[in-house]
């Protein structure tokens, strides 16, 4: 049982992450990783007076697509804005007050944005790309929003690799793998975040490299299918991906990893699609930026896996506290005692 | 008009120039029959006074994009509406909406005075719907509109309030009984910690709600008060959604009196959607609102698409006057000298005015047609050669009855140019016959005989021009040259004046060996 930090001081802390920005980005190690479930618990104790809520696709259905389990409601404080089907208004009509349609859509339907009167339980549906979330976020602003929670998703299509987007709440739930999995990939992502911004950066959205103070054009965008082209630029002073790495691109380019001098400059860490050995490789043999860099704001576990394949609560809270004692770990399920 | 002479006079390119904002996306552009050449008169003079408006307060435009721009397709809810059916709250907040902005619109064009659009009066069902006055295009059911569903609503808001502090009390209570810093209402505890398990199970504030290998899931407990304020709750909800069903039936009632006035709306502010579109698209390219009459007569007139493009290589469009006084009108030229373009400018021109768009001319007056018909377009029919497509084409159009605007450009070039002259003036000669006005540019001598028409030619480039152009380096510079050399203007000329010759210089401008020019020029003189 973790003892050093108390709930309250955990939610204090917490409280203090999630004011100091406008967005408040949830996102977990896998499907079904609990984070409704912070996503209520954030809701509650936040007490912003007008909140917003924006998920990516359908969140708090009452079962999942996929799965056929039964999932948690999303629950809104009373005048939280929210979008959803023109279904949902019609189910809650008496308790919300219906802003308007949206121009955005999902699933091929209308959304619609509401702010509830009172507490309530319900579905909410987002936008599925990242330009179109972002976009609802400054709709809803504009219409008295003061803070909006987004419900995205950890990859690199991910609301999280967004430039104005500073920070993440990490979900880590059972449901991703045992615990070595678990601590696995999030020493990747801690190490991911280490990777320090570039100052001033000024990149297309091509592949280019700086050779001799003058910056060339690549006149292509991903990394695969032009490994050896790119093996040919050892004495450029910078190269700069736009997309994402893999481990398939840096097998064939390994040797050319570990040689280069220069900087190696990615849009954004989460454009890493590496394993934990080969990303400790690059890590330890070049010089390694990001345009857009990203925090973890804490990291909330989760016991609880709809497979089956649980864990035990208390080895997992201790483990990764252990492992990683500068992060803001905690379970909202914990009890902890006086 | 078919999907070839469409494509030909590049309207698609136009026309989405015309941008309306929101309900005017759904506008398909018809041209207006002769019949209703009154109604078209009408919508131009509206045009007109919005323009003038536009001129006078340079707000304007602003000021009504800010509220069309807000405006929703609701054809489905009006057509509830028609239907007498029970609309659902979304469905009103889409007719409140529509009210709000048509009522921000209405005052916009009254302080103008602009009267372009027919402007209802329905300022008393916008204030039912907004009962709480919180003049906005947000609905919710509000408790005004029944003095039960307020009571409700306010044991609703009363019992939840309650339920919460009994709620947090009941947490409150568990977290000093057991010693808790804070207690959730779900708590997970590991099942190798069996101090705390028997702790939870045997406390008062907890019950064992799941178990799994790992860990043992804990509830809280809720109280009898709990429990009796929940049904309470739930007996409050049921109430609620039925007193709710019938305030918006009484309140789909009150709308559909208004159903008329509603339909309306929509349909005006459509309207007047598409008219700012338009008057912005007259304002960016510099039309003007033509005059519908019998005869053709364009000042200035410009091809839009053209324009647009040779505006990429910095070279501006030369605008040329187009008088047409007969029925059928013949226009020969050089090659390159532009025969192609003046068709095509005549007809998107036409067609735009036709379909009550201002038109790119400094001034234009030109007649209502039935169809317009562009002949010599290379898209034509696969089976089919060009000759074979020219000639069913034209068979089509004349057997087309009305007046329309018969566009021929180079009829029969695809045969022997023998038969092919014959063939020309024969079909030209029968549409004098017909009523449509018909603009056919040709190559051929035999059509510059036919006296009943009128007969034009572009100006081109003068004949020492070409000495000029024939001595500049490369084949680039020449053709950059060529278009500053050529005048595109057209001069009426008098019946049976040849048609200009140039293909052999032109040919020789365009870098073809000199030997085969010489060739070719040998041939002509020893025939």
């Amino acid at each position: 049982m973790r003892l050093d930090q108390t709930q309250p001081e955990i939610i204090a802390k917490l409280k203090n992450r999630i004011t100091s920005s406008l967005y408040t980005v949830l996102v977990g190690l896998s499907k079904n990783a609990g984070k409704t479930s912070l996503l209520n618990w954030l809701l509650k104790h936040s007490k912003f007076d007008q909140p917003a809520v924006i998920t990516t696709g359908r969140d708090g259905e009452e079962l999942d697509l996929v799965g056929g389990h039964s999932k948690p409601k999303v629950e809104l404080p009373a005048n939280t804005f929210f979008t959803c089907f023109s279904s949902t208004l019609s189910a809650n009509a008496p308790y919300i007050k219906i802003i308007g349609r949206t121009p955005f859509s999902a699933l091929n339907r209308q959304l619609w944005l509401a702010q509830s009167l009172f507490p309530l339980k319900t579905e909410i549906v987002g936008p599925a790309t990242v330009s179109k979330q972002i976009a609802l976020a400054d709709y809803i602003l504009e219409k008295g929003a003061n803070h909006i929670f987004i419900d995205g998703s950890l990859d690199r299509r991910s609301i999280a690799t967004h430039p104005k987007i500073k920070e993440l709440f990490l979900v880590a739930g059972a449901e991703y793998g045992d615990l070595q999995e678990i601590s696995s990939e999030l020493h990747k992502l801690h190490s991911l975040i280490d990777i320090p911004p570039i100052p001033n950066p000024n990149f297309s959205n091509e592949i280019s490299y700086q050779l001799k103070g003058k910056q060339i054009q690549a006149r292509f965008r991903r990394i695969y299918g032009h490994e050896h082209e790119i093996t040919n630029w050892e004495n450029a002073e910078f190269i700069y991906f736009p997309g994402a790495l893999t481990d398939i691109s840096f097998n064939k380019m390994k040797q050319f990893f570990c040689n280069y001098s220069g900087k190696l400059i990615f849009q954004h860490p989460f454009f890493l699609q590496l394993n934990e050995h080969n990303l400790n490789l690059l890590k330890k043999h070049t010089c390694l930026y990001c345009v857009n860099s990203i925090k973890i704001a804490a990291i909330a576990v989760n016991s609880f896996a709809s497979n089956g394949k649980h864990l035990d609560c208390q080895h997992l809270r201790a483990t990764l506290q252990s492992k990683f004692p500068e992060l803001l770990i905690f379970d909202i399920k914990e009890v902890i005692y006086e | 008009m078919n999907k070839n002479t469409f494509e030909a006079l590049n309207l698609a390119d136009i026309l989405t120039e015309i941008k309306p904002l929101s309900l005017g996306k759904q506008w398909q552009h018809r041209p207006y029959s002769p019949q209703h050449k009154q109604k078209l008169q009408n919508y131009f003079e509206k045009l007109k006074l919005l323009l003038n408006s536009l001129e006078k307060n340079p707000q304007l435009s602003t000021q009504l994009s800010g509220q069309l721009v807000h405006l929703n397709n609701i054809k489905n809810t009006l057509n509830k509406l028609e239907k007498i059916q029970i609309l659902q709250v979304f469905e009103v907040q889409e007719i409140k909406n529509l009210l709000y902005f048509y009522l921000k619109i209405k005052k916009i064009l009254q302080k103008n005075k602009l009267s372009i659009i027919q402007l209802p009066k329905v300022e008393k069902l916008f204030s039912f719907l907004d009962k709480e006055d919180q003049n906005s295009p947000v609905f919710h059911l509000s408790n005004c509109y029944s003095a039960k569903y307020a009571k409700l609503l306010q044991e609703y808001e009363q019992t939840t309030k309650k339920l919460a502090q009994l709620r947090k009390e009941n947490l409150q209570k568990a977290a000093s009984q057991l010693n808790m810093t804070k207690a959730e209402p779900q708590i997970v505890v590991s099942r190798l910690d069996k101090k705390q398990i028997e702790k939870l199970t045997n406390s008062e504030s907890y019950y064992l709600e799941a178990e799994n290998f790992a860990n043992y899931t804990f509830q809280i407990r809720k109280t009898e008060a709990i429990l009796e304020l929940e049904n309470i709750q739930n007996t409050l909800q049921t109430a609620i959604e039925k007193e709710s069903s019938k305030i918006l039936e009484k309140i789909s009632k009150v709308i559909s009196v208004y159903e008329e006035e509603l339909s309306t709306i929509f349909s005006e502010l459509t309207k007047l959607d598409m008219l700012l579109a338009k008057a912005e698209f007259c304002r960016k390219h510099n039309c003007c609102v033509p005059n519908i009459t019998r005869k053709l007569s364009l000042k200035q007139a410009r091809n839009l698409p053209l324009e647009w493009e040779l505006s990429k290589n910095n070279i501006a469009l030369q605008p040329v006057d187009i008088n047409l006084q007969n029925k059928v009108n013949i226009i020969t030229g050089t090659n390159m000298a532009g025969k192609t373009t003046v068709l095509k400018t005549i007809g998107q021109i036409v067609y735009l005015a036709n379909c009550g768009i201002p038109v790119p001319c400094q001034k234009a007056d030109l007649p209502l047609v039935e169809f317009i018909f562009f002949s010599g377009y290379q898209q034509s029919r696969m089976d089919l050669s060009s000759f074979a497509s020219e000639v069913v084409e034209i068979n089509e159009v004349l057997s087309e009855p009305g007046s329309g605007l018969v566009l021929i450009d180079e009829f029969a070039r695809g045969t022997n140019p023998e038969e092919g002259e014959a063939f020309s003036k024969t079909v030209l000669e029968v549409f004098l016959e017909k009523e449509s006005l018909v603009v056919a540019a040709t190559h051929f001598s035999a059509p510059a005989q036919i006296k009943k028409a009128a007969h034009f030619r572009i100006k081109g480039i003068k004949a020492d021009n070409y000495a000029k152009l024939q001595q500049l380096p490369n084949l680039q510079n020449r053709l950059a040259e060529l278009h500053k050399f050529m005048d595109y203007s057209l001069k009426q000329v008098a019946v049976d004046s040849p048609p200009p010759k140039a293909a052999l210089i032109i040919a020789e401008i365009l870098g073809i060996d000199r030997k085969i020019i010489k060739k070719a020029k040998d041939f002509l003189n020893d025939k």
